[in-house]
C-alpha cells in the first residue's frame, strides 16, 4: 500500500525563496526512508509540508497524498518527532508527556492508561513514568517524544535530525528503538538525517535532496559514485572508502563489511604511515595541576586531582562521555569555576592572580556549547558593536576586518536567532575572536552541524591555529577530533588518563576511536582517518611507499 | 487547608494546644520526618522571640507583673502572644504538611477536573521554570566570558542583567513557537479533550472527604453558636471545658490527627507486609 505520495511538489516561501523544487516521492507501507541533505536543503520544508498541521505559510504547488486517500490525514494518524529534544516536550511530568496526545484524541481513562503502560513497556522507559521531564538527559527526552508519538498509534512517523543535539551513544540508541519499531511493527518511517554512518545500515531506502530537488533515491548501499554535492562528504566512512578505491558493486556499510572489503584491498599496501611530529616551541599555554573541583559540599567530585598540559600553538581535544565533566574542565580552565584543590596556570601565571577585565581581554575566552547563548543585541553588527565599546577596544574597522577573516560579512545585518547552525557557530567565534584571546576554549563546536559545516569548521581551526592561537576543544565527535586536532587527552573518572599526540592516540585504542581505526585495525599498523586509510591502499596499488607528512595526510 | 482554617479560627488555648501538638506529630510521620527536631528548635526560638518582645508593645489586662518605662507590662498580654505564637507555628506545619504532601501532579489533578486548561498551563509551566534559569545561567556566563559585566560596578550589573533578559526572552518566544508545533503535531485544539491523571478517586477517598466535611461542619456550627469563646482580656477566661465543647474539641482533634493516623497506620501495615516477604541473604547494593 502507498503510505504517502508526492507529486511535482513545489513550495515557496512568502519571502519568494523557492524551497522545494519538483520533488516526486512514494513510499510504501512499512518502508524505512532516509531523507538526507546539506542543512537548508528544504528536508525540514518537506516534512512539514506532509503533515499539514505543521505545513509553512507560502506558496505551494503540485499533489501530496497520504494513504491513498484525498481527505487530508488527521494529527493521529501522522506522528513527529522533531530536531530539539527540549522543545519537543511540552509537561513537566513523563507520564503527563506520554498521555498529552492521547488527551487531545479524547480516549478515556481507561484506554489512556493501557497504551501509556503499553509504550512505556515496549521503549523500556517504565522506571522513568513519575520523573520531571527536565531532569531527563537528552537521549531520554528524544525517546520520550518517540513514545509520545507512538502512543497515538500513527500510521507514518516522520522524523526532523532526532539525533542532531545527542552525543553519538545517545544517538546510536535511539536509532536501535526506531529501527525495532520499523521492524516488529512495520512502522513506516521517513527521517531526515546528516550523520549518516548509524542510519544507512538499518534503512532500505535513501533520498538525498539538494537544491530542491531529489538528486538520489534508491538503495543506500548503492549511493556512492553519484553526483550528491556536499553530502557525499556525510556518506558512512566504509562507503567513502570504498568508493575513493573504486569499489564496484554493493557498498559495505558497517564497521564489519568494511572490514572485510579493506582486507581484500589492503593486500600488498604497506601498513605503516609516518606522520610527522607537529611542531610547536614547546612553551606551555594552559597547565592544570592536580584540581579537584566539585560544585557543592554534598556533591561528588567532578574533578578528581586532574592534570593537563596545552602547549602554546596546537589544537587539544579533550574527549569523553556525556556528562565525564568535560564541560566542567572547561569553566575550570576558564576561570568560570574555582577548584578547592590545585593550580590552573595560564602562561605559568595563576589563573586567580589576573584580574578579570586583564584575563577575558587578551587572554582566553570560552564558546559556550549553545551559540545562539552569545548573542544580546537584534542584528550581529550592533551586537558586535556593543562587545567592543562596553570594553573599550577596537572600533568598527575591528569588526569589517574579522567578518571578512571569517568569510561572514554577509550575515552582519540578520539577526543571530535567523542563522544556520553552522552560522552561528562562526558568527559566535568571530565575537570571542574580536576580544583577541591567546587561548580558545571551545565546548562541543560541532554539535548538530553537518558534514561539509564541520569541514570548513574544521579548516578554520586550522588558521587560527597557525596564527599562533591556542584552542581546546571539548567533544564527543571522535571523527571530528581526529581530523583537526594535535593532542587528544581522554577524560574519564575526573582525570585526564591519556595525552598523546592524535595518530598515536586513536591508534592505540581499539573501540572509542575513529571509524577508519575501528575499520583498518589489524589490518594497518596505525592508519586513523579516512584519508590516511586511502592512501596506504593507494600505495600498495601504485607499489610506492607510504610517506604522509602530517601536513598533507592530517589536513588534506 | 481545612485544618489550617480550623487552627486560625480559634483562640481557645487547648485547641490551638491540640492543633500544635497534632501539626508537629504529622510532620514527624511525613516524608522529611527526620529533620523535625531540627526544625523545632527553630520555632521554639522564634516562640520565645515573639512571647518576649511582643508583651513590651501591648499593655492591655488587669495583672501588672512589672514597669517599663513607666509602661505596665502585663500576665494577660503574655498568656495572649504566647496562644498568637502557637497559633502562628502551628499554621507554619500545616503548610509544610501541605507543601510534602501537593506535589503539582496532585495540584493538576484537582484542578484537572474543574479547570482543564489552566491544568494544562501550570505543568508547561512547571516544565518551563527550570529551561529558564538554566537558559539565564548559561546566557550569563557566555557573557562573562566575553570580559562583559564582569566588573563590581552596579550599573554595570544592571545593564548587563538587561542584555541577558531580553535574549532570554527572545529564546523565550522562539521555544515558545516550537512548543505551540509540538502540541498540534500531537491534534491539540482538535476534538473535545480528556484528562488523563495518574491517581483514582476511590471508595476510601470519597468516605474521607465526607467525614473531613462532616467534622468541619460539626464544628463551624458550633462555634457559631458560641462555643469555645475565649477571653485574654482584661482579665484571662476560665480553661474549662463544657460538655458539647468537649465532644466539639475531641471531633477537631480527631480531624487533625486523621492524616497522621492514616500515615501512621500505613507504615504499621508496610512494615508487616514486608516481614512477609522473604528477606535476602545478598545484600541491597550487591543485587543490581
Amino acid at each position: 500500500m502507498e503510505i504517502l505520495q508526492i507529486k511535482n511538489l513545489r513550495f515557496g516561501y512568502p519571502d519568494g525563496a523557492a524551497v522545494l523544487d519538483g520533488i516526486d516521492l512514494s513510499v510504501h507501507e512499512g518502508a524505512f526512508v532516509v531523507l538526507a541533505g546539506p542543512s537548508g536543503c528544504g528536508k525540514t520544508t518537506l516534512l512539514r509540508l506532509i503533515k499539514p498541521e505543521l505545513a509553512p505559510n507560502g506558496k505551494q504547488a503540485g499533489e501530496i497524498r497520504a494513504f491513498e486517500r484525498d481527505t487530508p490525514p488527521t494529527a493521529s494518524e501522522i506522528g513527529m518527532v522533531m530536531q530539539d529534544p527540549e522543545t519537543g516536550i511540552v509537561t513537566d511530568m513523563v507520564w503527563h508527556e506520554l498521555v498529552f496526545g492521547l488527551e487531545n484524541m479524547g480516549l478515556s481513562q481507561g484506554e489512556i492508561r493501557v497504551r501509556a503502560g503499553e509504550v512505556s513497556n515496549y521503549f523500556g522507559i517504565q522506571e522513568l513514568f513519575h520523573r520531571d521531564t527536565p531532569t531527563l538527559s537528552g537521549g531520554q527526552k528524544q525517546l520520550l517524544s518517540l513514545a509520545a508519538a507512538v502512543a497515538m498509534r500513527p500510521r507514518l512517523l516522520l522524523l526532523d535530525e532526532p539525533t542532531s543535539r545527542l552525543d553519538p551513544l545517545a544517538a546510536a540508541s535511539f536509532l536501535q528503538s526506531l529501527r525495532k519499531l520499523n521492524q516488529e511493527t512495520g512502522m513506516t518511517i521517513i527521517i531526515a538525517e546528516h550523520r549518516l554512518d548509524d542510519v544507512f545500515p538499518m534503512a532500505d531506502r535513501a533520498v538525498f535532496l539538494d537544491g530542491g530537488k531529489v538528486v538520489y533515491d534508491g538503495k543506500p548501499d548503492m549511493a556512492y559514485g553519484k553526483d550528491l554535492g556536499r553530502m557525499e562528504r556525510a556518506l558512512p566512512t566504509p562507503m567513502r572508502i570504498f568508493s575513493a578505491l573504486d569499489g564496484a558493486g554493493t557498498s559495505p556499510l558497517t564497521i564489519a563489511e568494511g572490514r572485510a572489503f579493506l582486507r581484500d584491498a589492503a593486500a600488498g599496501c604497506s601498513a605503516r604511515i609516518t606522520r610527522k611530529a607537529p611542531e610547536t616551541d614547546g612553551e606551555t599555554a594552559l597547565e592544570v595541576k592536580k584540581v579537584w573541583f566539585r560544585y557543592e559540599r554534598e556533591l561528588p567530585d567532578v574533578l578528581r586531582g586532574a592534570n593537563m598540559q596545552v602547549k602554546k600553538g596546537e589544537i587539544y581535544a579533550v574527549l569523553g562521555a556525556n556528562g565525564s565533566g568535560k564541560t566542567t574542565l572547561l569553566s575550570v580552565l576558564a576561570g568560570l569555576q574555582k577548584p578547592y584543590r590545585g593550580k590552573v596556570l595560564v602562561a605559568g601565571e595563576p589563573i586567580g592572580d589576573i584580574g578579570k577585565k586583564e584575563l577575558y581581554r587578551s587572554r582566553l575566552s570560552l564558546l559556550p556549547q549553545n551559540p545562539e547563548n552569545v548573542f544580546v543585541k537584534e542584528t550581529l553588527r550592533l551586537d558586535f558593536e556593543h562587545l567592543l565599546t562596553k570594553t573599550k577596544s577596537g572600533g568598527k574597522g575591528d569588526i569589517e576586518e574579522m567578518a571578512e577573516k571569517m568569510g561572514i560579512s554577509h550575515l552582519l545585518d540578520r539577526h543571530p536567532s535567523d542563522l544556520s547552525g553552522g552560522e552561528k557557530q562562526k558568527t559566535a567565534l568571530a565575537k570571542f575572536l574580536l576580544r583577541k584571546p591567546d587561548i580558545l576554549l571551545l565546548d562541543e563546536p560541532t554539535k548538530g552541524l553537518d558534514a561539509f559545516v564541520k569541514e570548513e569548521l574544521a579548516e578554520c581551526f586550522r588558521t587560527l591555529r597557525d596564527q599562533g592561537k591556542t584552542l581546546v576543544i571539548v567533544t564527543h565527535d571522535v571523527d571530528f577530533a581526529a581530523d583537526v586536532a594535535d593532542t587528544c587527552g581522554l577524560f574519564f573518572d575526573g582525570d585526564l588518563i591519556s595525552q598523546e599526540a592524535a595518530g598515536d592516540f586513536f591508534a592505540a585504542s581499539a573501540y572509542y576511536t575513529t571509524a577508519a581505526r575501528r575499520m583498518s585495525a589489524g589490518i594497518f599498523e596505525n592508519a586513523v582517518t579516512e584519508k590516511e586509510v586511502i592512501t596506504l591502499c593507494k600505495s600498495g596499488q601504485k607499489g610506492g611507499s607510504a610517506t604522509a607528512s602530517s601536513q598533507s595526510a592530517f589536513r588534506d | 487547608m481545612t485544618v489550617l482554617i480550623l487552627t486560625m479560627a480559634t483562640a481557645h488555648p487547648v485547641l490551638l494546644l491540640t492543633a500544635l501538638v497534632l501539626s508537629i506529630l504529622h510532620c514527624g510521620t511525613g516524608r522529611r520526618g527526620a529533620r523535625i527536631w531540627r526544625d523545632c528548635v527553630f520555632y521554639l526560638f522564634l516562640f520565645i522571640l515573639i512571647v518576649g518582645t511582643s508583651p513590651l508593645f501591648s499593655h492591655s489586662g488587669e495583672t501588672v507583673l512589672f514597669f517599663l518605662n513607666g509602661k505596665p507590662v502585663t500576665a494577660e498580654s503574655f498568656y495572649y502572644s504566647g496562644s498568637v505564637a502557637v497559633m502562628i507555628i502551628a499554621a507554619v506545619f500545616w503548610c509544610k504538611c501541605l507543601g510534602s504532601v501537593f506535589s503539582s501532579d496532585k495540584i493538576i489533578y484537582l484542578l484537572g477536573r474543574v479547570l482543564p486548561k489552566a491544568a494544562l498551563l501550570l505543568s508547561m509551566a512547571l516544565r518551563f521554570v527550570p529551561l529558564l534559569k538554566r537558559q539565564f545561567h548559561e546566557i550569563q556566563s557566555a557573557q562573562k566570558a566575553l570580559g562583559l559585566y564582569a566588573s563590581d560596578s552596579m550599573t554595570d550589573r544592571l545593564t548587563g542583567a538587561f542584555s541577558v533578559l531580553g535574549c532570554l526572552l527572545t529564546w523565550a518566544f522562539e521555544n515558545a513557537v516550537n512548543v505551540a508545533d509540538s502540541m498540534r503535531a500531537r491534534a491539540y485544539g482538535g476534538k473535545k479533550r480528556t484528562n488523563f491523571s495518574i491517581y483514582r478517586f476511590e471508595a476510601r477517598d470519597a468516605l474521607l472527604s465526607a467525614a473531613g466535611v462532616g467534622i468541619c461542619a460539626v464544628f463551624f456550627v458550633g462555634a457559631a453558636a458560641g462555643l469555645f469563646e475565649f477571653y485574654y482580656y482584661p482579665v484571662l477566661g476560665s480553661l474549662r471545658l463544657t460538655g458539647a465543647e468537649t465532644i466539639l474539641w475531641f471531633a477537631a482533634a480527631l480531624f487533625m490527627a486523621l492524616p497522621s493516623l492514616i500515615q501512621l497506620g500505613g507504615t504499621l501495615l508496610w512494615k508487616y507486609s514486608r516481614s512477609k516477604i522473604c528477606a535476602s541473604d545478598i545484600p541491597m547494593e550487591r543485587q543490581f
